[in-house]
């Protein structure tokens, strides 16, 4: 239940970035790489529970946008994106990939209203 | 609708403030940390992961009586609950200090943070191993400061698992397969294991070892002192 502590990480980069600031938080927009193997509905269980504590957060709700392992094979020239945790090309079976995406945990922005 | 995820309707005249920061980065901030105190002291650290039962504290076991001759080393247990892992491990006669989290799934690097000052390292120490809470999905998204992450598995735990639990094996450094003495009894391929451990991590060194009768431990203790001495 790794999503727990996620959530807890949400509402601090939340809070420290309205500080000063008296409105509330409409959106949460997070991209989540599919290489962090979040689960979503875990996800919005804590969030739910925590924002609780905070006023600001009362009515917040989590936008999840899960960003799939991307990356370029230098051996056969393919850009791939891939909906499942593979480190080789899935055209040639390489593994002389630059990644690109995947592996991001982030809080992309907020609507405060 | 949301021009992001589908997720709703964006009314224009609200505000939107651009982020851009790491959900995770208190423990980012502390893993550096901890990198950082450890680099100072000239100490490589092993984060090793792993299903609870997996093996990993026989590994350390085995491990560390074979390189105590060369190196100083110290432990980091991590545990829901007692200090069983580090009587083990004191019967070593080397530091160990244990982390119980009291529920918490993983490590964090603000635990590994307090342990390392109460093991009171100094720079004649050379390895230390942490041994992080038994589980193959939760440690993957927490650094310690690690320079290596080693994630064992043994062969009950069936072939299949580097592509069940893809995430833990696919930022790590090694796997080890542990409990080979075990294979005859099991319907475990090996070679089946090391395909699908490679699919997730072509990177990743693939040891196939037993702990208990030392069969195929002299790699993984050449990875190691290859390790300990890597440019840090």
């Amino acid at each position: 239940m790794h999503e727990y502590s996620i959530a807890k990480g949400i509402v601090k980069v939340v809070m420290s970035t309205i500080a000063g600031r008296e409105e509330k938080v409409k959106k949460i927009w997070i991209k989540s790489g599919i290489a962090k193997a979040i689960m979503p509905d875990a996800l919005f269980f804590s969030f739910d529970v925590l924002k609780k504590q905070h006023n600001q957060l009362a009515d917040t709700e989590l936008c999840l946008d899960i960003v799939p392992i991307s990356g370029h094979c230098n051996e056969c020239g393919q850009d791939f994106e891939i909906s499942k945790i593979i480190a080789i090309c899935p055209n040639c079976g390489s593994s002389d990939v630059e990644w690109t995406g995947g592996n991001e945990l982030f809080i992309e922005k907020i609507e405060i209203i | 609708m949301c021009k992001e995820c589908g997720c709703g309707e964006i009314d224009y005249n609200e505000k939107e403030i651009p982020v851009g920061r790491e959900i995770l980065e208190e423990n980012s901030k502390n893993a550096v940390h901890n990198r950082e105190h450890l680099d100072n002291l000239g100490i490589v650290m092993l984060n090793i992961v792993g299903s609870p039962g997996a093996g990993k504290t026989a590994l350390l076991e085995k491990t560390i009586p074979e390189l105590a001759n060369e190196f100083k080393i110290a432990v980091i247990e991590g545990d829901l609950e007692t200090d069983r892992d580090k009587q083990r491990i004191d019967k070593l006669d080397i530091p160990c200090y244990q982390i119980c989290t009291h529920g918490a799934c993983h490590l964090d690097a603000k635990m590994v943070h307090h342990a390392l000052h109460e093991l009171e390292l100094d720079d004649s120490f050379d390895i230390v191993f942490v041994e992080n809470v038994g589980n193959l999905v939760c440690p993957a998204d927490f650094p310690l400061g690690e320079d290596f992450r080693v994630v064992v598995l043994s062969t009950p735990e069936g072939d299949d698992k580097p592509e069940k639990y893809p995430s833990i094996f696919y930022g790590s450094d090694a796997v080890v397969l542990s409990k080979l003495d075990l294979m005859n009894y099991l319907d475990f391929d090996l070679d089946e294991c090391k395909r699908r451990s490679y699919e997730v991590n072509p990177k990743a060194r693939f040891f196939a070892m037993s702990s208990k009768s030392g069969d195929g431990i002299e790699q993984w203790l050449e990875w190691i002192r290859w390790a300990a001495k890597s440019p840090k």
